[in-house]
This record gives structure tokens, sequence and C-alpha cells, in this order.
């Protein structure tokens, strides 16, 4: 196994609290951290996260932001995790790896939180006792 | 002083002198717009704090000018339009009201009953007449127990409001404050300052700091004013360290007018908190 296939291992096994997601495809995708905590519901959310993948050997990748056209990161075989991504976001986010032939090979999701989850009157009006 | 002496500093402190949803909470929180959907939240934290209490005190332990352990438990809950909150730093203490009308940028509520101030902690005591007026003096209740109106003003990360409340005893007279409030955010630290006038009507003002003759002593001797206005000024941060726990620190000065600061039952010219606290929201 390549040196950066070995490195690629193991910091997937060490990323126990990250969020795993494999399919069938083989292909693996984590994410460190896989949360951002805003404040308030609303808010944009700033979290540099660390995407680590395994993919198979032979192939050319992408990893897409879903809803996203452009993808964020391409490679070919294994690649060279991780990537280093600057997420600003109000909602959760799911990521996904593609094949070159564009088949969804795995996904993942970034949850956007809040510690308070005010809400906004949908209308107004006087109130009457 | 134990901490719930402490408490009771910080809850005056908080309160009468500087006082929407209370508009800390919109600052630092759950602002931006109207919020009356029902629902609500409570927190408990801990923290320090750097106060300098512009009263006279006799205090066994955390002296004004000295850091202290902070200890805070916050609130707030809404149901079809009637709330009662408690907010940490709080201008406002305990609000009991309902939201009357609100629309996009505007909310008016009714204050039913507002609380601030701290209640009388009269557990010392002297055999000595004149010492046990002092002490009666120095201890003496500031509770302030209102009925009022507040109208707030949401412009995107800028709050105004306007709010007035009204003794139910009707002895000791009456508050009102104009704040100006605003907010910013980069990345997840959220930012914001407030800029506050307070007015206390002349019976209020001496509630808190006049003597009577009667209550005179040779230490603090009769001393009555007219109401007062006084400014205040705060900055803080915000931060969310997990999607429970929040991280807050903030510096409020307030200048006192003279007529205050002169008082017999006041030995500083400002009030200054500086805290910072970790709080967990449930």
């Amino acid at each position: 196994m390549p040196f950066k296939g070995v490195l690629a291992t193991l910091l997937l096994g060490l990323l126990s609290g990250a969020l795993w997601a494999q399919e069938e495809s083989g292909a693996q995708l984590a994410a460190k951290p896989n949360k951002c905590i805003a404040l308030r519901k609303g808010q944009a959310c700033y979290q540099t996260v660390n995407f680590y993948w395994r993919t198979p050997a032979e192939g050319d990748y992408c990893l897409y932001a879903e809803g996203q056209s452009a993808p964020l990161h391409c490679w070919q075989g294994a690649g060279a995790p991780p990537l280093r991504y600057e997420f600003v976001g109000q909602q959760s986010q799911t990521f996904v790896i593609r094949s070159a032939q564009g088949v969804r090979l795995t996904q993942l999701d970034l949850v956007v939180a809040w510690v308070y989850t005010s809400g906004r009157r949908d209308s107004g009006g006087w109130r009457l006792f | 002083m134990n901490l719930l002496r402490l408490a009771a500093l910080l809850f005056w402190l908080l309160s009468p002198l500087s006082k929407a949803e209370d508009i800390a909470r919109d600052l630092r929180g759950n602002g931006a717009a109207p919020n009356h959907n029902d629902g609500g939240y409570f927190e408990l934290g801990f923290g320090a704090a750097y106060v300098v209490d512009p009263f006279v005190a006799e205090r066994k332990d955390c002296h004004s000018r000295t850091v202290c352990p902070s200890l805070i438990a916050s609130g707030a809950y809404r149901y079809k339009g009637a709330f009662i909150e408690l907010a940490d730093a709080t201008y406002d203490g305990l609000n009991l009201g309902y939201g009357l009308w609100d629309n996009e940028h505007w909310a008016v509520d009714i204050l039913a009953m507002n609380l601030f101030g701290e209640a009388s902690n009269d557990d010392r005591t002297s055999d000595d007449p004149e010492r046990q007026k002092d002490l009666a003096l120095i201890q003496r209740s500031r509770a302030f127990i209102g009925t009022g109106t507040r109208i707030t003003g949401y412009f995107g990360n800028t709050i105004v409001q306007l709010r007035w409340v009204g003794d139910i005893s009707g002895n000791h007279g009456a508050a009102g404050s104009l704040r100006l409030g605003q907010s910013w955010q980069y990345r997840n630290w959220n930012f914001h300052g407030v800029v506050s006038a307070d007015w206390l009507s002349r019976k209020a003002t001496n509630y808190w700091i006049g003597v009577t003759p009667a209550e005179s002593t040779q230490r603090f001797p009769a001393y009555q004013t007219d109401g007062s206005t006084y400014f205040s000024a705060e900055a803080g941060v915000t931060y969310p360290i997990s999607d429970h726990w929040v991280g807050r620190t903030y510096l409020r000065y307030s200048a006192l007018p003279s007529q205050v600061s002169q008082s017999p039952l006041m030995d500083e010219h400002y009030a200054l908190v500086l805290t910072a606290t970790v709080s967990y929201a449930f």
C-alpha cells in the first residue's frame, strides 16, 4: 500500500469521533469536526472542516457540496486527504463523493446546530387578552 | 459574602443601573427580530466577576473591586403571548408580561410585573442603636416591583428599546430607559454593544440612595435629591462552545450623576461589572 494510502487509513482509524459514511463502492468519507455550532438559528455558521476519504486505487473522484455543480476537490485513486475546507452555511450540508462517471459513491452530512432556536413569528398583529 | 449575596449584588448591579425581550438577551442570543413563538430556554452558568459596587457596604467576603465567583441562572418562556423572563446579565430583572403587538420591526409588550433590585439582607445586627441604624441603611431593601410597558424596535443587527415601569406600591416612584444596542458576528463570535440612558423619578432615586431625617445617623446624614438620569455603556462577546454550552464576557460601565454619587450611601461615582461566564442551555 502506498504511503499516502497507509496515512489515510491511519487517519481514518483515528477519526473515531467523526461521522463515517461507507458505501458498497468501498468509498469512505469522514469529516472532522462533523458539526458546526452557531449561537442562534438563522445565523451563518463558520467551521473549518477536514475531509478524509478512502477511494479505490483506480479512478477519478470529486467531492461535492450537494446542490453545487462545481466540485470542491478532485483527485485520482486514493488522493491525498485531508482536504481543509472552510464551511459557511445556515443549514446542514450534504457532501458527496462522485466518480468521474457521476456515480454517487458515498456521502455525509455536516450538521449545523444552534444553541438558541429562536423563531420569528410569521405574522404580527394586535393581541387580545 | 456568600454566593447568594453575590448573586443578589450582581442582580442589582445588572438591573436598575442599566434595563426587551431583555435587550441583553436580544443582543447576545435570541434576538434579531420580535420573537413571540411559544417556548423558551433555561440556563445555568458559572464564572467570575469583577464588580465596582457604588453602594457603601460592609461585607465579610467578596468586596467591591475584587474578583468573585458568580453563579448565574437565566431563562425565558413564552406561551400564547404571555412571557416570563430572567435574562443573564439582565437589564431588566424578572419580567412577567404579555406581548401585545408586534410586526416585522416592532414589538410592544406589557410588563405586568417587573422585579429588579436587591432584597434586604439584614443578617447583621448590633445592640448599639446608632450602629443598628447604620446597618439598617446599608442593608435595606432596594427591590423594585413595577408594572409598565416596553417598545422594542429591531432593525437588522440594531435594537432600540424604550421602557417605562412604575412601582406597584406607588411609594417607590418610576423608572424609564432608552437603549440602543448593536450586534456583530465574526465567524461564530457574537459581539455586542449597548448604550443606555436611565431615568429614575424623584421617589425612585430617593428610594435607592436617599436618607430620610428619621433614618439619618452621624455616619449617614439625611440626604434627599431630585429625579436622576445616568448613562451606561456595555461591550461584550458570546461564543457557542457546543450546542448546549455558551461562553460570555462583557464589560459594563455606568456613570452616576453627582446628585447620586454624593449620597452618603454611595462611595463611588460609577458602577462597573466585568464578567466571564460559561453557561449550559437546557
